[in-house]
């Protein structure tokens, strides 16, 4: 069912979407630690419990550390948690990150992407989130306030799936994204309450039937074992991610394959990349495409777990292909254009893989400057393995 | 509603993207933000589609800073800045001592300048489009015995792009009225409509 009526059409940010899916969701706990890099996320999140249009319990704690120790407290004791973060925030949670994971806890986290510093610097990057990709966490990235949305619900339903039970972080560009009005059509709360169902916790501490311990110490005779769970309940939910984008599109009429894939059929280059740059390069195809240049785009979304059979089935026929990364791993291969070319190793047919840092610290991609790297991909310019830097003043 | 923009659209031969763009130059605490999103939720009432974002140096007031908007018959899928408005809208006069400002602005487009006509700086502009210089400060003064000029300069906007003007007063209401009480929204429309006057002028 899609819902066509006027009302249910409004023009939100990023930030303001990503609240309203949280109003909508109405945890048991949020809790919050307002300040800079905080968003409006935070800010409409107490505007709406002051309202009592949400009766959440929302903590005000003293730093992101206990921010994200608050959410993994109450969903130990079994409540459904957020919280949301960005930049330094996302940074001082890194020891609860793995905790939370590592507890199979499945909180859902909305993280706006900004650079970190130094040099300080507020503005949309993906370095906060690359850094937190081994952490166990799953990872969707937005291109718009709909996405964001939309990809809250479904981080909701993937995390607290009974064969995943791991948190997802649902990622959006900051400002580009946070600060950014658009279209975006929201779901009736009825809907939602019934697509996120009621919320049933397994193994919880205040379940005292069932007394369990949580976080205890676990020497190098299980460690292992514990891990191995853990690995395989984050590849489960590549199969259970596709059932649940199957549900929610049927109610909202978007899809949320792990990738889009636009006009990559017939496509002699193609340019991956995350997140609302996805919409500027679409925009670069559309206008190359009426002048008769094949080119092509994949936008991933879900980057944690990483899709590799599914891309490379795309990309192993594809002669050249550009990676777009707003993020560098300092000394090695950024970390998009990594995933790239191991989703392709040893495959029948070995595309041509070029890498490409942008937007650092927000620095702004033009349509123009996506155009000029379609280009340059057609006509090979660029030597293997080097790394260029769009826009770069030298 | 916007069949006039389309129109505007349709005169500007460069535009290949069939969009609408509006770039507002200001200083954090001047309401640019406010000018984007009112006209935002004035697009959207009107059944088109928009993109309205601000673009901040350092978050202080003060700092000199950007607010787009596109507006498009179509989703709007681009996430750069904007390069080449329709209209350019200056709220600080004193932001005119970069001459670059006005940059990129579309031969036909316009240009508002918030500014005395006195001001020397304005030889800075040379533009062949059509550019309004109004005193949006003064007139916000007298309305609102304070310095505030965006809804001066989104009345002039509004007139421009051919957006029905009731649409953006039913929104200054709903935002105003609970936030500051009656006496200073009166005060706001009536800035707005001064701007939305000298525009059809």
């Amino acid at each position: 069912m899609i819902t066509k009526s006027k009302k249910t059409e409004v023009v939100f940010t990023g930030a303001e979407a990503a609240a309203m899916a949280m109003k909508q969701i109405n945890p048991g706990v949020i809790s919050i630690y307002p300040i800079t890099p905080q968003t409006y996320i935070a800010e409409n999140i107490s505007k709406f419990v002051a309202d009592g249009e949400m009766d959440t319990e929302q903590i005000n704690v003293e730093s992101e550390h206990s921010a994200l120790s608050a959410v993994a407290g109450a969903e130990a004791a079994g409540v459904r948690a957020m919280t949301a973060t960005s930049s330094q925030g996302l940074a001082l949670m890194w020891e609860i990150l793995s905790v939370v994971s590592g507890l199979r806890l499945p909180v859902v986290m909305n993280v706006v992407n900004r650079a970190l510093s130094a040099p300080i610097n507020i503005h949309a990057d993906h370095s906060d989130v690359m850094g937190s990709r081994d952490l166990g966490w799953i990872q969707i990235f937005s291109e718009n306030p709909q996405e964001v949305y939309d990809h809250t619900f479904l981080a909701l339903k993937l995390a607290e799936n009974k064969d995943i039970l791991l948190p997802v972080m649902v990622c959006q560009d900051g400002f580009i994204t946070s600060h950014c009005s658009e279209n975006m059509r929201v779901l009736p709360d009825t809907i939602v309450k019934k697509f996120i169902g009621e919320y049933t916790p397994t193994n919880r501490l205040l379940d005292v039937n069932n007394p369990i311990t949580v976080g205890p110490l676990v020497l190098p005779d299980y460690f292992l074992e514990i891990k191995k769970m853990q690995s395989e309940a984050i590849l489960n939910a590549l199969k259970i991610y596709l059932k649940i984008i199957k549900e929610l599109s049927a109610l909202t009429g978007r899809s949320y394959d792990y990738f889009e894939e636009y006009k990559t059929k017939d496509a002699k280059a193609v340019i991956v990349v995350m997140s609302s740059s996805a919409g500027t390069a679409r925009q670069a195809v559309d206008e190359l495409r009426q002048k008769g240049l094949k080119v092509g785009l994949i936008k991933i979304r879900l980057f944690r777990p990483f899709p590799y059979e599914a891309i490379a089935k795309i990309l192993q026929n594809i002669k050249i292909i550009g990676v777009l990364d707003r993020a560098e791993s300092l000394g090695a291969q950024p970390p998009l254009s990594a995933e790239i070319k191991n989703s392709l190793y040893g495959r029948k047919s070995m595309p041509i893989i070029k890498n490409y840092i942008y937007g650092l610290g927000g620095r702004d991609l033009t349509v123009e400057q996506t155009k000029d790297v379609y280009k340059s991909l057609l006509e090979q310019k660029q030597q293997k393995n080097s790394i260029e830097y769009i826009g770069l003043n030298t | 509603m916007f069949t006039k923009t389309q129109k505007i659209i349709k005169n500007i031969e460069d535009d290949i993207r069939g969009m609408y763009e509006i770039r507002v130059h200001g200083r954090a605490g001047q309401g640019a933000k406010t000018v984007a999103q009112f006209l935002a939720e004035a697009v959207l009432r009107s059944g088109d589609f928009v993109q309205a974002f601000p673009s901040y140096g350092p978050e202080r007031e003060g700092a000199a800073m950007d607010a787009f908007i596109r507006i498009d018959k179509k989703p709007i899928q681009i996430h750069s800045q904007i390069y080449n408005p329709n209209i350019l809208a200056i709220i600080d006069p004193t932001l005119l001592v970069e001459k670059t400002i006005i940059a990129g602005v579309k031969p036909h487009g316009a240009i508002i300048i918030n500014s005395q006509a006195d001001n020397p700086l304005l030889k800075n502009i040379l533009f062949a489009g059509k550019i309004y210089v109004l005193d949006a400060s003064a007139i916000a003064k007298k309305h609102l015995k304070k310095d505030i000029p965006n809804l001066v300069i989104l009345g002039v906007i509004s007139r421009i792009i051919n957006i029905q003007t009731t649409i953006i007063e039913d929104i200054i209401r709903e935002k105003f009225m609970s936030k500051f009480g009656s006496e200073m929204t009166e005060a706001n429309l009536k800035a707005f409509q001064e701007g939305a006057d000298i525009a059809k002028k």
